[in-house]
C-alpha cells in the first residue's frame, strides 16, 4: 500500500515528476557519457594497437608512425628500404615481418599494400587470426584486392567488381591505370582496418613505377626488378617478450628505420593529453556536482511538495516510518526512473558519438556496460534517496495540523 | 451503550500559539467529559476554535496546557508513535476540508486507512471497504478519483473513511458544512446510525441550528480573545 501511494503521488503531478526524473536522467546521462567517453577512448585505442606487437617504420615521429600505420590516417613519415624488411624476416628473435605500404587510396579509403601472410597473422597465439574472410579468398597475383568490412560495406564493393586506384590520401588525386579486382571482403575487426583496402604490395610498385614515369613525361615501361622496393611500414611479431626487447634494442642501431611499440605509443600519447584530459574531466565533475546538487534540490521539492498528502497520512494514523517508506520510496522510484532513463540516453548519446568518432577518426570505440557506471547508478540512485531523507524528517516534525 | 464510562475527558486545556509579539489562544477548555458511545454536537461562532479542539482531542495537536485522557490515558504523555497507532485504530475523523488523498480512488482512500490501523485481517479489507461505499451508495465509484466525485460523494467517501477501522471515537468538523440539507442530513445519520451501531463516541462539530437540535447534548464554545503574552483567557465550555 505504501509502494502504491507512493507510485500514485507521483503520477498526480506528472510536470513535476516529470521534470525531477528528466534532471536525474540528464544528469546521469552526461556522467555515462563522460566516463564511456573516456573509457571507450582508452580500450579503443589500445584495442587499435593489439595487432600490431611492434611496427617498423621510417625515422620520424613514432605518433605519426603510429597514427599512419594502426590507424590509416596521416601521412607516412617516409619509406624504408626492402633490405631491412629482409634482414628483419631473416631474424631469428622474428616470428613473422609483414612489410606495409601505402600511398594510393580508392574513394578515400586507404589501400595498404602487403604480403599475403597479412591474413595468416595472429596477433596473439591461439585467439586466431587477425583478418578473416566473410567472403572471397586471400589476393594471389597483383592487382587484386581484399576488401575491409566497412570499406565493402560503404563502397558497395563485391566480389568480382573492379575499381582503379588514386594517388596520395585523399579522394581526387590522379588516378591509377591498373585495374583492381576484388576477390576477398574481410569480417569486421572492429578496428581502422576495416576501412582498408588490402593489396599485394607489388601492385603498389607497380603503379608508382608507372605513376612516376608518367610524371617524368617518360613512356610508362614497367620493369619491377629494375626499381629499388620500398616498404612504408614493416609489421612484426617478435618470438616472445624477451625477443621483442632484445630485438628493439638491436634495432636501436639501425640508421634508416626506427622500431616502436604502437601500445607503449598510445599510452605516451595519452600521459601527454593527460593533463587535457584531467581538465575536461574537472570540468565535468563540477558540471555532474551541480547536477547532482540540482537532482537533490529536485527530489527534494517534489517531498516537499506533497506535504498535504503527508499530513493527511499522519491524520490517518500513518507512523513515522510509514512516512518515511513512502518519501523514500517516492524518491527513489524518481530516481531509479531517472537513473535507468540516464544510463539508457547516456549509452545512446556514447553510441552516436561511436559512430561519429569510428567514421571520422576509424578508432571504434569499445563499448558496453563498464564497471564505472555501477558506481554511477549506485551513487546516484543513493544520492537521490538520501535527498528525499530530508523532506521525510521535515514533514515528520512539521505541524501536520495547519495542513489538514 | 454503557453510559457511565467515561471514555474522555479534558481538564484545564488550553492551545496557544506564539509568535513575537503576542499569544494567540485558539482555544481553552476547562473541563469536558464525555462517556462512550455519546453523541456530542460541539457549536461555537467561526473561530471559536472547534476545529483545533478536534485535533486535540484526536492527538494532532498538543496541548500548551492541562491535560487530555482517553479511557484514563493521558495523550500527550503517550509517545508520538503510540499516539499514531492510537490514532489510526481509535480514532475516525472528518475534516472540515475532507482531506481524500487526491492520488487514490475512492477505495484505495478506505484501504490506505485500515492498513494504517490493521484492526480489520487483510484479507477482508476489501470486502470491509467496498460494503462500506455500498451502503454510503457508492458501490459504481469504488475505482473513482476524488476529482471524479461530487462534493456529496467525496464527503460520503470521507465519512465512510472515519468510521472503516470501527473506531471508538469519530471526530466530525463541520460534516454537513459543504453539503446540500438532503446530503448533510444523509451523512448525518450514517454516522450517528454507525456510532449507535458501534458503540462510538460522536463529536460533531456545527454552527447549523438544524444539526445541533439533533443531538441530545450540545457543547458551546466561545470566541477567545487574543491576548497579550503572560495574559491569560478563560474560555469555557458551556
Amino acid at each position: 500500500m505504501r509502494l502504491l501511494i507512493a507510485w500514485r503521488n507521483l503520477l498526480a503531478k506528472p510536470v513535476q515528476s516529470g521534470l525531477t526524473v528528466l534532471i536525474v536522467a540528464a544528469t546521469i546521462a552526461m556522467l555515462a557519457v563522460v566516463t564511456l567517453l573516456s573509457t571507450g577512448t582508452h580500450a579503443g585505442l589500445v584495442r587499435a594497437t593489439e595487432p600490431f606487437d611492434l611496427i617498423v617504420g621510417a625515422k620520424g615521429s613514432p605518433n605519426q608512425l603510429v597514427l599512419n600505420t594502426v590507424f590509416l590516417k596521416d601521412v607516412p613519415i617516409g619509406n624504408v628500404s626492402h633490405e631491412i624488411y629482409e634482414k628483419l624476416s631473416e631474424n631469428p628473435l622474428v616470428a613473422s615481418a609483414i612489410p606495409l605500404a601505402f600511398g594510393d587510396n580508392y574513394k578515400g579509403y586507404t589501400i595498404v599494400g602487403s604480403g599475403s601472410d597479412i591474413f595468416s597473422h595472429e596477433p596473439k597465439v591461439g585467439q586466431g587470426q587477425w583478418l578473416q574472410f566473410a567472403a572471397g579468398r586471400s589476393f594471389s597475383v597483383p592487382f587484386e584486392a581484399v576488401v575491409g568490412a566497412k570499406a565493402a560495406q560503404e563502397l558497395g564493393l563485391k566480389l568480382g567488381d573492379e575499381f582503379k586506384s588514386a594517388h596520395g590520401f585523399i579522394p581526387g588525386g590522379d588516378t591509377h591505370d591498373h585495374v583492381y579486382q576484388v576477390v576477398g571482403i574481410l569480417q569486421s575487426v572492429n578496428g581502422p582496418y576495416d576501412q582498408a583496402v588490402l593489396v599485394p604490395i607489388e601492385s603498389i610498385w607497380l603503379a608508382h613505377e608507372k605513376h612516376e614515369s608518367k610524371a617524368e613525361g617518360e613512356v610508362a615501361i614497367e620493369d619491377s626488378h629494375e626499381h629499388e622496393h620500398e616498404v612504408t611500414a614493416i609489421l612484426v611479431k617478435p618470438k616472445g617478450y624477451s625477443e621483442a626487447m632484445r630485438l628493439y634494442q638491436q634495432f636501436q642501431q639501425e640508421k634508416g628505420a626506427q622500431m616502436i611499440f604502437p601500445a607503449q605509443v598510445i599510452v605516451q600519447l595519452f600521459s601527454i593529453l593527460g593533463q587535457g584530459e584531467q581538465m575536461l574531466r574537472s570540468i565535468a565533475y563540477v558540471i555532474i556536482v551541480m547536477g547532482l546538487m540540482i537532482m537533490a534540490l529536485s527530489v527534494y521539492w517534489s517531498a516537499l511538495g506533497r506535504v498535504r498528502d503527508r499530513s493527511i497520512l499522519r491524520a490517518l494514523g500513518a507512523s513515522a516510518r510509514d512516512i518515511f517508506t513512502v518519501i523514500l520510496a517516492e524518491s527513489a522510484l524518481l530516481t531509479i526512473l531517472g537513473v535507468v532513463i540516464g544510463i539508457l540516453t547516456g549509452h545512446g548519446i556514447y553510441l552516436v558519438l561511436v559512430k561519429v568518432m569510428e567514421s571520422k577518426t576509424a578508432i571504434v570505440l569499445t563499448s558496453g556496460v563498464i564497471p564505472e557506471e555501477i558506481y554511477i547508478v549506485i551513487g546516484g540512485t543513493l544520492f537521490g534517496i538520501l535527498a528525499g531523507l530530508i523532506p521525510a524528517v521535515l514533514t515528520y516534525k512539521m505541524d501536520v495540523a495547519k495542513y489538514l | 451503550m454503557d453510559g457511565d464510562e467515561k471514555m474522555l475527558e479534558l481538564n484545564q486545556v488550553r492551545k496557544e500559539y506564539r509568535d513575537v509579539l503576542q499569544t494567540i489562544t485558539a482555544v481553552a477548555v476547562e473541563h469536558l467529559m464525555m462517556q462512550t458511545g455519546e453523541q456530542i454536537a460541539l457549536v461555537g461562532p467561526s473561530g471559536s476554535g472547534k476545529t483545533t479542539l478536534l485535533h486535540l482531542i484526536s492527538g494532532l495537536l498538543t496541548p500548551t496546557a492541562g491535560e487530555i485522557k482517553f479511557n484514563g490515558i493521558v495523550l500527550s504523555s503517550m509517545p508520538e508513535t503510540w499516539r499514531d497507532t492510537w490514532r489510526a485504530k481509535a480514532v475516525g475523523y472528518i475534516f472540515q476540508k475532507l482531506n481524500l488523498l487526491s492520488s487514490l480512488t475512492a477505495l484505495e482512500n478506505l484501504l490506505v486507512a485500515m492498513s494504517f490501523a490493521n484492526v480489520i485481517p487483510k484479507k477482508e479489507q476489501r470486502q470491509w471497504a467496498s460494503q462500506l461505499l455500498d451502503q454510503v451508495g457508492l458501490s459504481d465509484k469504488l475505482g473513482k478519483f476524488p476529482h471524479q466525485l461530487s462534493m456529496g460523494e467525496q464527503q460520503r467517501v470521507a465519512a465512510a473513511r472515519a468510521v472503516i477501522n470501527k473506531p471508538s471515537l469519530i471526530l466530525a468538523d463541520e460534516p454537513t458544512a459543504s453539503l446540500d440539507q438532503d446530503n448533510g442530513l444523509l451523512v448525518l445519520d450514517m454516522l450517528r446510525q454507525f456510532a449507535k451501531e458501534s458503540g462510538s463516541t460522536l463529536v460533531v462539530s456545527t454552527h447549523d441550528r438544524q444539526i445541533m437540535n439533533q443531538f441530545e447534548r450540545i457543547c458551546s464554545l466561545r470566541k477567545p480573545s487574543e491576548e497579550v503574552i503572560g495574559s491569560a483567557t478563560s474560555n469555557r465550555l458551556a
